[in-house]
């Protein structure tokens, strides 16, 4: 379409300096209003925290909407609090990045189901505070505290309005030192959460302190110690068979060991055997498995299809108790697996 | 047809189907208040756009001009509706045609043009193209490093040493994510 003059011309005539400044106005990407700007911030993906660092203005906005801002998913997020420290524990493969700042490690874990996040080192402090460091993270599965203090600080901080904490399927304090004046805090938190995802390390039981206390014979004879990675299907099944046996609200083998996702599988037909009442309320089992193939985390989503239907449905009703037919899973399994 | 005028010193003024201009929703707005007016006779000047940008504005509203109409949404900061329904809250993907990769001026030189299109798709409501231009930029800066984005949009770095350093610190977990 070719220009042409305007029938008006004089009486659009625009002074040099006005016209400079309406131009230089015009054609800025900050002066694009709040709304616009949210629309490219929305597609940024997980770039989006970054953008927080351009400048004020994006700070601003970003902070200010950040709850209608995608967040990023995060499978599992660890705060732990004791000081960082190089080196990964043994057994465990990983695909992962690690990010050392002036006070905390960070080490992204990038599983076939999504992400881990753990940071390490001072997770009160303000520098900066917890609830900023979630302001842009959803978490779908876990969210554990380790070794530090529950404080009212800490849950100040976890119960700010725009933390989404509605995916979250256990929220776990684990070997926390509890504050006496936490009551009004837990209040405010269990007003946000299920309280049916809280566990607190009182009521864990994991792969050492089984150890400990199903196979002393092992703990008392240095030469023949059952390091977790040789704890296996037998090692469970005669677990079940002990008349003391009795499971604690959260049994985690959490570390990599020899139960294979079969094992876990016999290991709860067993159990379903020995108590036809089933699993007693609020119990919760949570298997950590590195698995060795593909194979493995068929295996795994098959297992957890059977304790999320076919021992829950109604069909199996005369085997189980009520709570298993709760709509949070009581049996979970966390099946990882790197392909080297 | 109706006429646009530039803000230009002498303004530019171009020769749209009425079909095409009304794409734009201020003047579609504009054009229903104005009904009985002849028009055709009277060019609309567009106080916030200049020459080259409107001439991009036609090029573009005249390509789209048979399109079917987008589905209206509310935009994200009008959007207070307690609808749980996560389905329903999600925008649609927004996917740049072949024909608009070629028309966006995505010429690192002609960034500063895209920013004054952008702004004048805002300014006459033109949302299918606003769309474009936001996903087209968020395309482009995704995945940069903070100065290189700095250095695209024309902006300069305005925190202390201090606030830098505790920003990195809120943000380091999101780096390599």
């Amino acid at each position: 379409m070719a220009p042409m003059a305007p029938l008006n011309a004089s009486k659009t005539a625009i002074n040099p300096q006005e016209k400079e400044e309406k131009t230089s106005y015009s054609r800025s990407f900050t002066s694009l209003p709040v709304d616009v700007l949210l629309r490219v911030f929305q597609w940024t993906d997980s770039s989006l925290p970054r953008m927080k660092l351009v400048c004020r203005h994006f700070y601003n906005i970003i902070k200010e909407h950040s709850q209608a801002l995608p967040m990023i998913a995060i499978e599992r997020l660890s705060i732990n609090g004791f000081k960082p420290q190089h080196g990964l524990p043994p057994n465990m493969l990983y695909f992962w990045i690690e990010k050392v700042t002036q006070d905390r490690r960070f080490q992204k874990k990038t599983f076939l189901s999504g992400h881990a996040l753990i940071v390490d080192g001072q997770a009160n402090s303000d520098r900066p505070k917890l609830s900023e460091l979630l302001r842009h993270i959803k978490i779908t599965r876990l969210l554990h505290f380790h070794q530090m203090a529950l404080n009212e600080s800490l849950l100040t901080e976890l119960t700010q309005p725009w933390i989404d904490l509605s995916d979250v399927f256990m929220l776990d304090f684990y070997f926390v030192e509890r504050d006496a004046s936490v009551e009004n805090g837990l209040r405010q938190l269990l007003a946000k959460v299920n309280p049916n995802i809280l566990n607190f390390a009182a009521n864990c039981r994991t792969t050492p302190e089984l150890v400990a206390d199903y196979f002393p014979e092992h703990m008392s004879h240095p030469s023949l110690p059952i390091d977790p990675v040789e704890l296996n299907d037998a090692h469970l099944i005669w677990l079940i068979n002990q008349r003391d046996y009795t499971l604690k609200n959260l049994t985690m083998l959490s570390d990599s060991t020899s139960i294979s996702i079969h094992g876990i599988i016999d290991f709860i037909h067993c159990w379903l055997r020995k108590n036809p009442d089933g699993f007693e309320k609020m119990t919760k089992l949570c298997f950590g498995k590195i698995a060795s193939s593909r194979q493995e985390i068929h295996d795994a989503t098959d297992c957890q299809h059977m304790i999320d239907t076919d021992l829950s449905d109604e069909h199996a009703a005369e085997l189980v108790s009520a709570n298993l037919r709760d709509p949070t899973r009581l049996l979970h399994i966390v099946c990882r697996y790197q392909d080297v | 047809m109706i006429q646009l005028c530039s803000n230009d010193d002498p303004p530019v003024s171009f020769t749209v189907p009425r079909k095409a201009v009304e794409l734009s929703k201020t003047i579609k707005t504009m054009l229903e208040d104005l009904e009985g007016f002849d028009m055709e006779q009277t060019p609309i000047p567009l106080p916030n756009v200049d020459a080259p940008t409107l001439e991009l504005i036609v090029k573009w509203v005249e390509q789209h001009q048979d399109d079917p109409p987008p589905v209206e949404k509310p935009r994200v900061e009008d959007d207070d509706s307690d609808d749980s329904d996560a389905d329903d809250d999600q925008e649609p993907e927004v996917v740049i045609p072949e024909w608009d990769k070629k028309f966006l001026p995505t010429d690192d030189e002609q960034k500063n043009q895209l920013f004054k299109l952008l702004n004048a798709a805002n300014y006459l409501e033109i949302k299918p193209l606003l769309d474009i231009g936001c996903k087209y930029v968020a395309d482009k800066i995704s995945g940069q490093t903070v100065e290189w984005v700095r250095d695209y949009l024309n902006m300069e770095n305005d925190y202390t040493p201090e606030e830098e350093a505790k920003l990195k610190e809120e943000i380091a977990w999101a780096e390599g994510l």
